[in-house]
């Protein structure tokens, strides 16, 4: 036992690991031979593998044990409770406008469309999620971009960037979508315009609400207002309703008052003005809408803070007044004590019971323990100091809107169960070292639209599960 | 490697998905998969066979109650393990306490080409029992991110996925579970002596 060992246990196991160079593994292996403590310890290395490695029969009666123990109906097809959205897909949250935007945006450069109303584009308002490829010009059209119109005797095309409204899929909104087209100088501008309008989005979920068959017959512009002749399946083929009509027409209206110089629209139907369309009237020009418009992610994400903002402050501050005071009206929020959200099972209060909540003796139970599976039977006070706010989260550590932060696998199921939400997500990535991040919290505030403001729905709780 | 464990992936989202369509079948192909590696796992975690058994099967009636939450971003074959390992944490008071364990039952069948050192395979042949037990005796993050690495070649990544945290936390994890029982075996032949 006397020969000199400059090996330790972490080099046995990088070695075991095969995590050495061919080198290293050399003198690890020459050293093996003349010293009985890495001996050893190799030895204990490889056993332990071994060991967990080792596989036992298994039993055939666990199958047949759990075959009888469970509710085979319970997916079966007249026994669906389980849907109502809690399934989790993959697929990430579409937001293509913007995607496509981006996409174009960063080609663009050379094209100085800066000045034209509508058409400035700010790159910084780019939503997090770019999943939809299409429209990317790289891929599409290199010919597009200007250093490639070579020098054939062709006419001088540019590219322009520009934005059509389409419908979404409820029709009470338009919703922008950006496009990049080539117009050559002798183009009539409102009639490319209109002409790519009637192309279908590119955007998913969005919808095309003109009229099949409609032609545009002539376009011209002067003092502002924007005439368009249309045909007569503008009018015959029109689907009818309110809803419908203003989409076809705020459709239109927004488009073309996107371009330069234009404030108002007139229609002519094969050249005369009609008096009514659906119900609008018809014979005098239309105004631009922008109340019509959908907002972009960019400014509801600014809503939302705002108002996160305000919910977290009275969170803090015990101001059950003022977070009453954000609660949706209709639905009340719900308290959720880990980031996995079950309506049967968690509890929901309107704006008026939140009120007192902080005063009563009354114990509710809120689900249950994760891990003991004992349910969560507290007052409101206790759980608020256990469930709420059990860290300075309005201090957080990060706060991301409608991204989750936290590691592994917990299921967070917000966007399942409120699918028109959006959330912020305050969060602390852990305290203690030791727990190496085990020990991470976050609490969402989760929002819905209702009359056009954003309410309180759902407060998320969210710790390491195990 | 990959392209097996991407057709893994998607034959367990494949029969996840069956299940949810009421297709019961799909459900008992899912234990079958998985009953081995599950089993094991939890044989070791507890070193006792009728535990595992036991706790094995409620594993499995749980994932068949909350596959509706499955989230097929993950891998089912993380996914399980983490039910596994929920399970045993609840299941664990009861088993801690009635514990007598015999250790001799898992001693597992050594390959003639264990060791190339014969001297010391013969030791540890004769010693198993004894790093069997520094094995269950380690700390339970630390043995269940060694156990994984070992039996199933997680990726530390995975191994992060399923218990919660970062990589570099699961490898620490692996790495300072060896070290321990290395050092404690030492101890041990040092007091023997």
């Amino acid at each position: 036992m006397k020969m000199k060992c400059n090996f330790n246990v972490e080099d046995l196991i990088k070695y075991t690991e095969n995590l050495l160079s061919d080198e290293d593994k050399e003198r690890v292996l020459e050293h093996l031979n003349s010293c009985e403590k890495c001996k050893r310890n190799y030895g204990v290395l490889k056993f332990t593998e071994t060991y967990a490695k080792d596989s036992l029969p298994v039993s055939e009666s666990i199958s047949k044990n759990v075959m009888e123990a469970i509710d085979v109906n319970r997916y079966s097809k007249n026994k669906k409770f389980w849907l109502g959205g809690a399934f989790h897909r993959a697929i990430p949250a579409i937001k293509p406008v913007l995607a496509a935007t981006a996409a174009v945006v960063v080609l663009l450069g050379v094209a100085n469309f800066g000045s034209l109303r509508g058409l400035i584009y700010n790159p910084s308002s780019v939503g997090p999620s770019t999943t939809d490829p299409v429209n990317h010009p790289q891929n599409t059209n290199p010919a597009v971009l200007p250093e490639s119109t070579n020098a054939v005797t062709k006419e001088p095309v540019e590219t322009k960037l520009i934005t059509l409204y389409y419908a979404n899929s409820n029709a009470d909104k338009v919703v922008a979508e950006k496009r990049e087209v080539e117009i050559s100088k002798d183009t009539q501008i409102e009639k490319l315009v209109f002409e790519e309008l009637q192309k279908a989005p590119k955007t998913e979920g969005l919808y095309l609400p003109i009229p099949k068959g409609t032609k545009l017959l002539s376009a011209s512009t002067e003092g502002g207002i924007c005439t368009l002749d249309l045909s007569r399946e503008f009018v015959d083929n029109s689907p009818g309703g309110t809803a419908g009509e203003l989409m076809t027409l705020y459709s239109i209206i927004n488009t073309m008052t996107e371009l330069p110089d234009i404030d108002k629209v007139q229609f002519l139907i094969e050249g005369q003005k009609e008096e009514v369309y659906v119900h609008a009237i018809f014979d005098e020009p239309f105004k631009r809408n922008d109340d019509i418009i959908e907002k972009s992610s960019s400014e509801i994400k600014a809503e939302v803070e705002a108002r996160s903002q305000i919910a977290i402050k009275a969170i803090k501050e015990k101001d059950m007044e003022k977070l009453a005071s954000l609660v949706h009206p209709v639905k009340g929020v719900l308290f959720s004590p880990y980031s996995y959200i079950e309506l049967e099972k968690h509890k929901v209060f309107t704006k008026d019971q939140l009120k007192d909540l902080l005063e009563s003796e009354k114990v509710y139970n809120w689900g249950d323990y994760d891990g003991s599976g004992h349910p969560i039977e507290l007052t409101f006070r206790q759980y608020f100091d256990r469930f709420i706010y059990n860290q300075d989260f309005a201090n957080a550590e990060k706060i991301a809107y409608n991204e989750v932060q936290q590691l592994g696998n917990t299921i967070v199921n917000i966007s399942d169960i409120y699918p028109e939400s959006k959330f912020i997500d305050y969060y602390f990535s852990g305290f203690k070292p030791d727990f190496e991040g085990m020990d991470w919290a976050s609490l969402k505030l989760v929002f819905e639209k209702y009359d056009g403001q954003w309410y309180l729905v759902c407060i998320a709780h969210g710790e390491w599960t195990i | 490697m990959i392209g097996v464990l991407t057709m893994n992936k998607e034959r367990d989202n494949m029969l996840v998905e069956n299940t949810l369509k009421g297709n019961i079948s799909s459900f008992e192909e899912l234990i079958r998969l998985y009953q081995v590696k599950i089993f094991n796992f939890l044989s070791k975690m507890t070193a006792s066979r009728e535990d595992a058994e036991e706790i094995t099967q409620e594993v499995f009636i749980k994932v068949y109650k909350n596959l509706y939450k499955y989230n097929n971003k993950w891998s089912f074959s993380t996914w399980i393990y983490r039910i596994a390992i929920n399970t045993l944490r609840s299941e664990y008071r009861k088993i801690k306490n009635n514990k007598d364990i015999d250790y001799y039952a898992t001693i597992p069948e050594l390959p003639a080409n264990f060791s190339d050192y014969p001297e010391i395979a013969y030791e540890i042949k004769e010693q198993s029992v004894e790093i069997i037990k520094l094995i269950d005796q380690l700390k339970e993050d630390q043995k269940t991110a060694l156990l994984l690495r070992c039996m199933q070649d997680f990726s530390f990544k995975e191994i992060g996925d399923i218990l919660g945290i970062t990589p570099d936390a699961a490898k620490m994890k692996i790495q300072r579970a060896k070290q321990s029982i290395c050092r404690k075996y030492e101890k041990l032949q040092e007091r023997g002596r």
